[in-house]
């Protein structure tokens, strides 16, 4: 193997870095945008007789077509029960090579277990990214109306655009209150318009024009159409399903009581005399199946009548906690007769799904 | 009198020779493949004229160099600049040469030089030197080891992915 190196090779190198710098700050398509001309140029050199002929060419030129092509993409967003304004974003890609503009639809998915509420759809309106409720732009769904117009090439987000699904979840105690585990689901579906419009995308027709942009539909080429009734694999069309999950915490607690000593007996059998001392155990658990964590869990157990709270004997999972109110100083959190009048506090925190806390204090019987 | 007029004669031959003795003509047509089924149901793949063309067609050049003169076109050496806004597909440049030799080379570096695909290498930014991926190919030539006898033609052919 040998290598030429020539002047044009400086050329070469410097030209495949800054299209590696470009690639790197840009996302934009690197599809060929519409109405190109490809122009092919061919040439032959040749002699007759020893004598060196004029170079002939050839040309052939063609023009590219409007390939239209996106995608819908959806999220699944956990809620629990009577939650309002639950957002499920979906983002609309135009991954062809030509401006387009596109409208909207929705509707429940059939396979799910329960319906939100109050379905709306907002369209980033770009201010502030992410949703928000004052700020992005309320779409009626099924309307026709343009959303904006995505331009492949932008190179700067212009080709994709957010939208968010906003519901309410039932409540509870009502009869379609949804449980663990869950779901509503909803297909977005996005139909390809003219740039600037409300008039569908429509596609070529029979033969090509020459020398004219038509329009292919290449969505869902070669895979399957969307989840949306609508949607058919090259119609111009997309569609994604957004999940609501319920995922809640299922919070036990347990509590049970043992007689660690008493004035005569003293550790060794002791019995529930008066001035005995009594130990509480309390076992706050989040259930293994659970689908969140407890946030914000505060154990509050008010002192039995008949019996006197022994000082400092509050332990947190076998730490041994303080009387007052240390709020604010990391780890102990717990108090007593501060938070609550004549009641053992300990804030707990966080409870993961499988995890328990335990929480002890001791009693002596009046 | 009559031996200017033999002069002259000669000298319209001399001045017209290089016009009618050798004349190749260049013709250059794109293609794309559609597959239809046939009245069997069997799936055939045609070829139509490359007029419906978006981004990720096969494009399939098709150059015919025809031989219109009375004499044989000697040291033929077709060179086709790969589109712009395409990639050459590796192993698809061709030649319908009759059986005979030809020498299908490529370039890395604009058309300056020509090599065969072992040889054509590139150095990379950070100084490493790497062989060439068919995509980088900037030129490919088609070199004839033979003449084309008059009224002879051959086709050479090789094919572009549209970016």
């Amino acid at each position: 193997m040998s290598f030429k190196l020539n002047k044009n090779l400086a050329r070469w190198v410097a030209a495949g870095f800054f299209a590696t710098a470009g690639q790197m700050a840009f996302a934009a398509s690197t599809e060929t945008p519409a109405d190109t001309d490809i122009t092919n140029t061919a040439t032959v050199s040749y002699s007759v007789s020893g004598v060196a002929q004029p170079d002939e060419t050839g040309t052939r030129v063609f023009k590219v077509d409007n390939k239209v092509d996106l995608t819908v993409t959806g999220g699944t967003t956990n809620v629990v029960a009577n939650a309002t304004d639950q957002v499920i974003t979906f983002t609309v890609t135009n991954t062809g090579n030509e401006t387009q503009g596109y409208a909207l639809d929705i509707e429940a998915n059939g396979g799910d277990d329960f319906d939100a509420n109050n379905v709306r759809i907002y369209v980033e309106d770009g201010t502030t990214p992410g949703f928000q409720i004052g700020e992005d732009t309320l779409y009626t769904a099924g309307s026709g109306v343009n959303i904006g117009d995505l331009d492949p090439f932008s190179g700067t987000g212009g080709d994709a655009i957010n939208v968010y699904v906003v519901s309410d979840i039932p409540t509870s105690g009502g009869g379609t209150a949804p449980t663990d585990g869950q779901t509503a689901e909803y297909n977005l579906l996005a139909t390809t318009l003219v740039a600037g419009s409300t008039t569908v995308q429509g596609q070529t027709a029979g033969a090509d024009t020459f020398n004219a942009v038509d329009v292919v539909f290449a969505d869902e080429t070669g895979g399957s159409a969307g989840p949306h009734s609508s949607d058919a694999v090259e119609d111009g069309q997309a569609s994604a399903t957004g999940t609501y999950l319920v995922a809640s915490a299922q919070l036990s607690v347990t509590k049970t009581s043992a007689v660690i000593s008493d004035p005569v007996n003293g550790a060794t059998n002791p019995k529930a005399i008066p001035g005995a001392t009594v130990r509480y155990t309390i076992t706050v658990s989040n259930a293994g199946g659970a689908s969140a964590s407890a946030t914000g869990v505060t154990l509050v157990d008010s002192i039995p009548t008949n019996t006197t709270y022994t000082a400092n004997t509050i332990t947190l999972d076998a730490a041994a906690q303080t009387d007052i109110d240390d709020s604010g100083v990391p780890v102990d959190n717990s108090d007593f007769n501060v938070t609550n009048a004549g009641a053992v506090t300990v804030v707990i925190g966080t409870v993961a799904a499988g995890a328990s806390n335990v929480v002890t204090f001791d009693v002596t019987i009046d | 009198m009559l031996k200017l007029l033999k002069n002259s004669l000669l000298a319209l031959v001399v001045i017209a020779s290089p016009v009618w003795a050798g004349s190749l003509t260049l013709s250059n047509i794109a293609e794309i493949e559609v597959t239809e089924v046939n009245d069997q149901g069997e799936e055939i793949v045609k070829r139509v004229p490359a007029d419906l063309v978006v981004p990720g067609t096969e494009v399939i050049y098709t150059i015919t160099a025809n031989n219109e003169g009375d004499m044989e076109a000697a040291n033929v050496v077709i060179a086709n600049p790969v589109p712009e806004h395409t990639v050459y597909i590796g192993g698809s440049a061709s030649s319908s040469a009759m059986g005979k030799s030809t020498r299908i080379v490529f370039s890395v570096d604009g058309g300056s030089t020509f090599d065969v695909p072992e040889n054509l290498e590139i150095m990379d930014e950070d100084g490493t030197v790497r062989l060439a991926s068919a995509e980088e190919y900037t030129h490919v030539q088609w070199a004839f080891d033979f003449a084309i006898p008059p009224g002879a033609k051959v086709d050479v052919s090789f094919r572009v992915l549209l970016k």
